[in-house]
């Protein structure tokens, strides 16, 4: 599926909204100042996103928060985190030393906020945009490999993915993080007319 | 209102049978519903708090970070979660011991209530949300929508533009789940793997420590220059040996540990055995840092016998209190073994020496000399012969050492060959042995099979089944005296010691022989001494001194025994004149022939003829009555008579003649010899007044006081020489 650079422009800045209202709500809970990167946007077929989150995250264990949403507009949230940076964030959060071996329930509990945080503030941007209430799943934490997470995320042939990667910057610390939208392809084109509308509108 | 929280408590009633905190929340933050759970927890009524803002109880949810989130859900966003670890208190709940009830709280979006609504949905989600189960779904929007919500009739305050689309209003479910003993559980679990970690960091610190320290006792388990050992009298093996076992055994302490039992029968001195078996019986009598000493030898990897001297004690006890394992410490005392063997050794043969010496000293006869040594030295080698061979003086010109050796005196083991008396040629006694000898070196070999020696000497030793000897040179000064060899019949390493002992004895023999021979040469020449002062020196008969010596002597013995002792006075007639007629020397050979006369003329061993003066004579006869000094008497004018001496100034014939005079007398052990010396004299004397060439008998009275006492005691008889009639002697 190839976008326009317009119909880009306009989805990195949705997705921009979403992650500068989740990056104000994060400030608010923690002391530190905390800061959101830009996102980098590319819309991706299954076969795509797999090849670019496995090189990028090179095989290792990764934690992810996955929000699902049904209805007419259908798909899968989640929120990736590396390993190591799961671990910092959590440390940086709670100011304990999460295992990184295991599933702590330290680590599980806040890693379920902060993605809750960070995808209800895109799938909040994306659900105004248009103009339709989304039924949530409740979040859900979880580990393993890229590919398990895809496959259990429901990625499909039928599929169109989000994938925008960001940095967390807190205290000089860098925390990567990707966040990775699975839509149905109708909902995509759903999106999509509403991304239109929203270009044209601008 | 009123028919709101009608149907609110109709639809939402069923979350008072929850166990967990559930509120409901208008967007105006006015509590809706407050279960049961929540007035226990927060000791707030439902009655109290329904209808009132929940910021009023717990102002906090004012703050940003709480409000921007319900902002979220009261637009109808994604539920959100409040987790234990970021959010614990959410809504202050006070739970034991003053501590607040941890919480974990969803909230979630629910559509402002309708009639329609159905009440099973909320269960269900109050279910879904605390099982986090991800595909539990909220109820569906068409069943949630209602369009009499009275949500409508307020502005949505939303700073975020979350406008739905059909301007539905929504309420914010809170679930709170208390998951304090959770939490506990964890943080105990947390505290207990740090602890654990801890541990396990504290034991590997302390085996570390252990390690080092182990190392540190090994280091100085190891620089003890002793060995230190553990041995179990159970198991009958050494269970730890430091490292000296190399240094002074030669065996790693691996090698003595694989040993197992056979320790003892590898390394113990076979002899030592029963007694290190008997020091370990005493161990169960032993207190407890009660030190048992024991000297025993262990074989070093080489072959060699080292002493050591244990010094050991219990060290580990079984359960009923028996000695199973000893600690020790050995030392290896071989040196001061060997100081002391020498020590002993030393004094050995300072004993030795003192005995053989002192036995040389009380006999001052070589043969005996001899003989003690080699006995003496036989039985402190133990060896199975020692003998002295004596070279045999040389003669010859050209005889620069002596050709051959006799075996002079022998101590022989009574199961070999004696060597005594056989001649040795060419024996050791060449050249290039003679020269060494000289010079005192001693030649100890240990097996002449193995030894470079002419196998003529081989033949010879091989005839009395010698393998292997010793041998010590003889020196008289310059001279090679004979050879002090001592011989085994079996090969013999000669030790150091014996060789010292032999060479220090050879010196004591050599002077040893040097006296016993300087004392034969002295009794040969005492005798001739004494030759020389008894003898007359012209006559080679007795002297006057000797005649008296005897005379006397003779006189003690006749008193005791009462038998005659009679005495011939003999005299040459007219050798004044012989004197002057055939000169001096004429007449010392006329009395050296009268001399030989007398002697030749008395020949029993007991009689002594003497010369008695310048030209008498005198026979001492003892235990010989009057008649038998008669018969000799006229035994001695026969051999005169038979010289047939001219004697041209004789008055009485043309020959040399004797007068004699005869005494006998049984001595009385009142008076002395003299009366027999002045009978015989008397006697004498009337002889040649009567015509000389003649014997007269005088048999002096033996009472009588003097000899020259009253001439009644005195009677003087008369015999012819024809008169062959002896006359009964007149006494008075």
């Amino acid at each position: 599926m190839k976008l326009s650079p317009r119909q880009l422009d306009a989805l990195q800045e949705l997705v921009n909204i979403g992650i500068g209202q989740a990056a104000g709500i994060l400030n608010d809970m923690i002391d530190s100042p905390i800061r959101l990167q830009i996102p980098y946007v590319q819309i991706l077929t299954p076969q795509d996103v797999k090849e670019v989150l496995e090189e990028h995250l090179n095989g290792e264990q990764i934690a992810a928060v996955q929000l699902k949403f049904t209805g007419s507009f259908g798909g899968l949230a989640q929120l990736v985190f590396p390993t190591d940076s799961a671990a910092m964030l959590v440390t940086m959060l709670t100011g304990e030393e999460a295992g990184t071996h295991d599933l702590d329930s330290v680590k599980i509990g806040t890693l379920s906020e902060v993605g809750n945080i960070v995808i209800n503030g895109v799938m909040g941007a994306i659900s105004n945009l248009l103009q339709q209430r989304l039924n949530y799943s409740i979040p859900n934490y979880t580990e393993g490999t890229i590919a398990t997470l895809l496959t259990s995320g429901g990625l499909g042939t039928d599929t169109v993915v989000l994938l925008a990667q960001t940095t967390f910057m807190i205290e000089r610390l860098q925390i990567e993080g990707d966040i990775i939208l699975i839509f149905n392809v109708s909902s995509f084109d759903t999106l999509l007319a509403a991304i239109n509308q929203l270009a044209g509108g601008l | 209102m009123i028919e709101e929280k009608k149907t609110i408590e109709e639809k939402f009633g069923v979350l008072d049978s929850v166990p967990v905190g559930a509120c409901l929340l208008r967007d105006d933050f006015v509590v809706l519903f407050w279960n049961t759970c929540l007035e226990d927890w927060t000791k707030i009524p439902r009655d109290e708090i329904l209808g009132t803002k929940i910021t009023t109880y717990f102002p906090h949810l004012s703050q940003l970070k709480y409000a921007n989130r319900f902002q979220q859900i009261f637009a109808g966003g994604p539920p959100t979660i409040f987790s234990s670890q970021i959010h614990k208190h959410l809504i202050p709940a006070t739970w034991q011991d003053s501590l607040q009830r941890i919480q974990q709280t969803t909230v979630t979006a629910v559509p402002a209530l309708s009639p329609g609504c159905a009440q099973q949905d909320i269960p269900d989600l109050v279910r879904s949300t605390l099982e986090l189960e991800p595909e539990a779904m909220l109820p569906e929007e068409g069943e949630a929508v209602d369009d009499a919500s009275p949500s409508n009739s307020r502005t949505s305050a939303s700073p975020y533009g979350f406008v739905p689309s059909n301007y539905q209003s929504f309420y914010a479910l809170l679930v709170i789940q208390d998951v304090t003993d959770l939490t506990h559980r964890i943080q105990a679990y947390r505290t207990m793997r740090d602890q654990a970690l801890e541990e396990v960091q504290v034991r590997q610190r302390v085996e570390e420590e252990l390690r080092s320290s182990q190392h540190f006792i090994q280091q100085i388990a190891d620089a003890a220059p002793y060995l230190l050992y553990i041995y179990d009298l159970t198991e009958q093996r050494n269970v730890y040996v430091n490292g000296q076992a190399s240094n002074l055994l030669g065996y790693t302490p691996q090698e003595i540990l694989q040993m197992q039992t056979a320790l003892y029968s590898s390394l113990v001195y076979p002899e030592d055995l029963p007694r290190l078996k008997a020091h370990q019986q005493k161990f169960p009598s032993a207190q407890d840092g009660h030190i048992l000493e024991l000297d025993y030898r262990l074989k070093h990897r080489s072959g060699e016998w080292r002493w050591f001297r244990g010094r050991d004690q219990v060290f580990a006890r079984t359960a009923d209190g028996w000695p199973k394992q000893i600690f020790g410490t050995a030392q290896d005392i071989t040196e001061y073994k060997r100081a002391e063997e020498a020590l002993r050794q030393q004094n050995e043969r300072e004993l030795l020496m003192a005995t053989i010496t002192q036995h040389i000293r009380q006999s001052l006869d070589l043969g005996e000399v001899l003989r003690t040594t080699v006995t003496e030295v036989r039985h402190f080698l133990q060896a199975d012969r020692v003998m002295i061979v004596r070279f045999n003086p040389c003669t010859g010109t050209f005889c620069l050492s002596p050709a051959t050796g006799a075996v002079t005196v022998e101590s022989v083991a009574p199961n070999c060959k004696p060597m005594l008396g056989e001649t040795l040629e060419n024996f050791c006694f060449d050249q290039f042995y003679h020269e060494a000898y000289r010079h005192r070196a001693i030649r100890p070999i240990a097996d002449v099979l193995t030894a470079d020696l002419p196998q003529y000497q081989i033949d010879v030793l091989a005839q009395f089944a010698v393998r292997a000897y010793l041998v010590v040179p003889l020196v008289q000064g310059d001279e090679l005296w004979g050879l002090l060899m001592a011989h085994q019949c079996s090969p013999r390493q000669w030790m150091q010691l014996e060789v010292e002992l032999l060479s220090s004895l050879a010196t004591q023999l050599a002077i040893a022989i040097k006296q016993a021979e300087l004392y034969q040469q002295l009794q040969a020449a005492n005798l001739k001494l004494e030759r020389l002062a008894t003898l007359d020196e012209l006559t080679q008969l007795a002297n006057r001194r000797r005649f008296d010596q005897y005379l006397e002597m003779e006189w003690r013995r006749q008193a005791r025994e009462q038998t005659p002792l009679s005495l011939i006075l003999c005299d040459i007639d007219s050798f004044k004149s012989y004197n002057d007629t055939y000169g001096h020397p004429g007449g010392d050979e006329c009395l050296r022939q009268v001399a030989g006369a007398i002697g030749n003329a008395v020949n029993r061993p007991a009689d002594l003829v003497a010369r008695y003066g310048g030209e008498e004579f005198a026979v001492i006869l003892p235990n010989t009555t009057i008649q038998g000094a008669v018969k000799v008497a006229e035994h001695i004018q026969l051999k005169i008579a038979a010289l047939q001496l001219p004697h041209a100034g004789s008055q009485v014939s043309p020959y040399v003649t004797l007068s004699l005079g005869v005494a006998s007398i049984v001595p009385a052990s009142e008076s002395g010899a003299e009366i027999l010396i002045a009978a015989a004299d008397q006697a004498l004397y009337q002889a040649k007044r009567l015509g000389r060439d003649r014997i007269q008998l005088y048999q002096p009275d033996p009472t009588a006081g003097k000899p020259n006492g009253t001439a009644a005691s005195m009677l003087p008889v008369d015999f012819s020489i024809p008169n062959t009639n002896l006359p009964s002697p007149t006494s008075a």
